[in-house]
């Protein structure tokens, strides 16, 4: 018994330790970095400002609001492919900013070609609320109603009549829908996948090969679908149904945050 | 149209016979026995027949195939083996015939020369035979014949740019199976546009019922000239019966096969068509238009408008249809001359084709969003095609009608810019630029904000714990719940749990208590233990007797070994019963082993 314990009592501390040091991992040498960032910005620094945004993303470091200010100092410096490219990534973090959503318009209303994010098709489109909510908000639901999924079933597994039984379905109900919406959160992140445009211009071709007939021109922030990726090329779709290949060097990936 | 033959024939079967008597009667022959005959099955044929070659090899039957002749005026279709044994009055000769299917490319008189085999290092050479290919229909009309085909023009006078139909039929009164068709169009020439799938239908042709496939293909000259089109061919296997069996089978879908033993076989057919003369006019230069959209054909022109009113800066969509039998595809209309009062936007045409009495229709629409900048009364003026019309043998121009339009101030007067045409990259055009402002919003420098959101150590266990802990507590409880219930309802289940605990607070009490006799403290032992005992097996303890209650352990799957130290305690209550002792120590001694027995009989229960 005595063994038995002392094992229980390893798990726990060693358990212990590691939420608290992944928990102070954040750290504030790199709230003291975004916050050197922001003064960068704050004085017109864009440069140096989009530099120390970047080296904290590139090192691992995930914050909606961080994408989101790298995508201001870049559009800020014109370039408003890699702006558009930022502020898409931080809508997976902050799908219902609306300061995110009004700098994503303008950047695109900036550019060349003005092609948006293409709206909500399929499952997006009958599950509409998923888009609107992260994974892990998505998550925290799940954890909550579970709890109060089995909460309800404990009362109706003693009291199987009236408001309880009600209950019991309501709670069966909605955690399916909870779990259905992290299905398609997932299926629907993990199948649409965003491009955006990062050169000047490029040329859309036919098939993989720098040779084969251009099909039509792509300039910078230009929103694409990525359909499939093959070797240095993105097999792309814009809104109204075209498709074609790009060279991945031309064109950046949703999907690297 | 394929067949795949069956995985096992008869002449399979008879074969592996043949090769396994062979094994078995293995003699030498002598080389004097071999020989090499090359036979044709016709030596006249016409140009579409088949010809079938034999190569029989005698007196060997593991011999090489021979090397054929150069035959550059056939094409060899298909090659097949087949050896034979046979016993005459004791006497084996053994063959082996290779056969091959010759396709003749031209017509004449053709030698196939001496195929040659080399075995043992003796050269053996066959005969030459000759062959007289004559041009289809010398030796009989192609409409006897169980099939035939023939491919026309629909004029073969046309313009350039003038549509004409090509028009291939196969004629059959036989099945066939496996058919290859080879049309070819020059390039350069004519550009095709396919009419649909083959028709089939049927025609009496001189008494004669024939099953008629026809194909269709609308053709469009590019260049003037004298051009010629090539025959069709078709490759076919019609169905052909065998001499012995001329009578016509009266379902012959069903019983003309292998399986009901017809001896119906398949012929190969090379069909070709005769070459067409197409005579292409270049179109006349006398009252050519200026701008000629180069259609040749009968077409029609129409615009319509979306909205005749709307307000300045709304926008309204200018339909443009042209159908008829001119080759539209390629076509694009210039965009519409309006005045500078408009912007103009073009959208992709649409194209359709479809067949209409053996001519192909187009039909392309285009569509044009215009957004007018100015308020007032404008006209839409007509947009102009000019085609050439062959049936009329002249250029005629086609136009829209005007459409008028009235154009309201717009309800939020924008700065709307006509020099801005084929521009709308800036601003302006979309509402959402009013929202947002020409300007990004500010970026966010709440520290607090920038928690990173990567999922760490602590959200998986939290998450972990919120998944799986409910569950767990769920199950717990419930197994709670139902061992209460069962406590409650079911009495031999309720004894058997409170057993344990009944005997041993007692048998607490009677160790504290100060001094019973001696013969009620055997007694009161006694009965804590039967109570128990009945307890724990749902029976009434108190009358068994110490060798009952060991069978009865026995029986409820307890070790023989407690059973027997049961039985031996039951008998020294029973024995202190009347042969009381006033030894506290030994009375003792006896609680703390009912006690012991007690466990270990609680254990195992």
């Amino acid at each position: 018994m005595n063994y038995r314990n002392s094992i229980f009592q390893t798990v726990f501390y060693f358990l212990t330790a590691w939420v608290i040091s992944t928990g102070t991992a954040a750290g504030e040498e790199n709230l003291s970095r975004i916050s050197l960032a922001n003064s960068y910005y704050a004085k017109g620094q864009y440069q140096e400002a989009a530099a120390g945004y970047q080296k904290l993303i590139n090192g691992g470091y995930k914050n909606g609001f961080l994408y989101y200010n790298l995508g201001n100092s870049y559009y800020r410096l014109g370039k408003t492919g890699p702006a558009i490219l930022n502020y898409i990534r931080a809508k997976h973090f902050l799908p219902r900013d609306e300061s995110l959503k009004a700098n994503l318009k303008t950047a695109i209303l900036k550019t060349e070609d003005q092609l948006e994010p293409p709206s909500a098709k399929g499952i997006g489109t009958f599950l509409f609320w998923v888009n609107d909510f992260t994974l892990k908000e998505q998550l925290k639901f799940l954890g909550i109603i579970n709890l109060f999924f089995w909460g309800v079933l404990s009362i109706w597994i003693i009291q199987k009549a009236g408001f309880w039984n009600v209950a019991r379905k309501t709670m069966t109900v909605i955690l399916l829908i909870a779990i259905i919406s992290i299905g398609a959160k997932v299926y629907l992140e993990s199948e649409n996948t965003l491009g955006v445009v990062l050169a000047k211009n490029t040329q859309i071709k036919s098939a993989r090969g720098a040779n084969n007939v251009t099909l039509f021109q792509l300039h910078e922030g230009s929103v694409v679908s990525i359909i499939e990726s093959q070797n240095d090329w993105y097999y792309i779709e814009l809104n109204d149904g075209k498709k074609g290949w790009a060279q991945k060097e031309f064109v950046g990936s949703e999907g690297a945050y | 149209m394929k067949i795949s033959p069956l995985p096992i024939t008869a002449n399979f079967l008879i074969t592996c016979l043949q090769l396994m008597l062979m094994a078995l009667l293995e003699t030498p022959v002598n080389a004097e026995d071999i020989g090499l005959t090359a036979r044709v099955d016709n030596n006249e044929i016409s140009l579409g027949d088949t010809l079938h070659l034999s190569l029989t090899v005698k007196g060997v039957l593991n011999a090489p195939e021979p090397n054929l002749p150069p035959l550059s005026d056939f094409r060899i279709r298909s090659s097949s083996t087949a050896s034979s044994t046979q016993i005459i009055n004791g006497q084996r000769t053994v063959s082996v015939t290779y056969n091959y299917q010759l396709v003749p490319l031209k017509a004449g008189s053709f030698t196939i020369d001496p195929a040659i085999l080399e075995l043992a290092g003796v050269t053996y050479q066959s005969n030459p035979v000759l062959i007289v290919v004559s041009e289809p229909g010398a030796h009989s009309p192609a409409k006897k014949s169980p099939a035939y085909i023939e491919a026309f023009v629909s004029n073969a006078n046309p313009y350039v740019n003038e549509q004409l139909i090509y028009t291939f039929r196969l004629y059959r009164r036989v099945q066939a199976r496996n058919l290859d068709l080879s049309i070819s169009f020059e390039d350069g020439i004519f550009r095709k546009e396919d009419m649909g799938d083959a028709k089939i239908f049927s025609r009496t042709i001189n008494g004669i019922q024939y099953q008629i496939h026809e194909l269709t293909t609308a053709l469009y000259p590019i260049r003037s000239g004298d051009v010629e089109i090539s025959p069709a061919t078709l490759e076919i296997d019609l169905l052909a019966k065998s001499p012995n069996s001329p009578r016509q089978s009266p379902f012959p879908q069903i019983f003309d096969n292998r399986f009901f033993g017809s001896r119906a076989n398949w012929l190969h057919k090379t069909l070709r068509s005769q070459p067409l003369a197409v005579s292409i006019r270049p179109l006349p230069k006398a009252g050519k238009p200026v701008k000629f959209s180069n259609i040749v054909g009968d077409l029609d022109i129409s615009a319509t408008i979306g909205k005749k009113e709307l307000k300045a800066g709304d926008t309204t969509t200018l339909t443009v249809t042209l159908n008829g039998s001119g080759a539209l595809k390629g076509y694009l209309l210039p965009l519409p001359k309006l005045s500078d009062g408009f912007k103009i936007y073009p959208d992709k045409p649409e194209f359709k084709l479809s067949v209409q009495q053996n001519t192909l229709m187009g039909e392309k629409i285009f569509k044009f969003a215009l957004v007018p900048l100015k308020p007032g009364h404008k006209i839409l003026p007509s947009i102009t095609l000019s085609y050439f019309d062959p049936a009329r043998n002249k250029y005629l121009i086609k136009k829209t009608t005007p459409i008028s339009l009235t154009i309201e101030p717009a309800e939020f007067p924008e700065n709307l810019n006509s020099a801005e045409n084929f521009k709308p990259k800036k601003s302006n055009t979309k509402n959402s630029i009013e929202t947002t402002g020409e300007d990004i919003l500010p970026i966010h420098t709440r520290l607090s904000d920038f928690e990173e959101v990567s999922a760490n150590g602590s959200d998986v266990i939290l998450l972990t714990g919120r998944l799986v802990a409910p569950p767990v507590l769920f199950l717990l409880f419930t197994v709670y719940i139902r061992f209460n219930q069962k406590l409650k309802h079911d009495k031999a289940f309720a004894r058997n749990r409170k057993a344990f605990k009944i005997a041993r607070q007692k048998l607490k009490k009677l160790s504290s208590s100060s001094g019973p006799p001696p013969r009620d403290f055997a007694k009161k032992l006694s009965d804590i233990f039967r109570e128990y005992v009945g307890n724990k097996l749902n029976i009434q303890g108190k009358a068994l007797t110490s060798f009952e209650v060991e069978q009865k352990l026995i029986d409820q799957d307890y070790p023989k070994e407690q059973a027997e130290q049961t039985r031996v305690l039951w008998g020294k209550y029973e024995s202190l019963q009347y042969a009381p002792t006033t030894d506290s120590k030994n009375n003792l001694d006896m609680i703390d082993e009912s006690l012991r027995l007690l466990n270990q009989l609680e254990k195992k229960s």
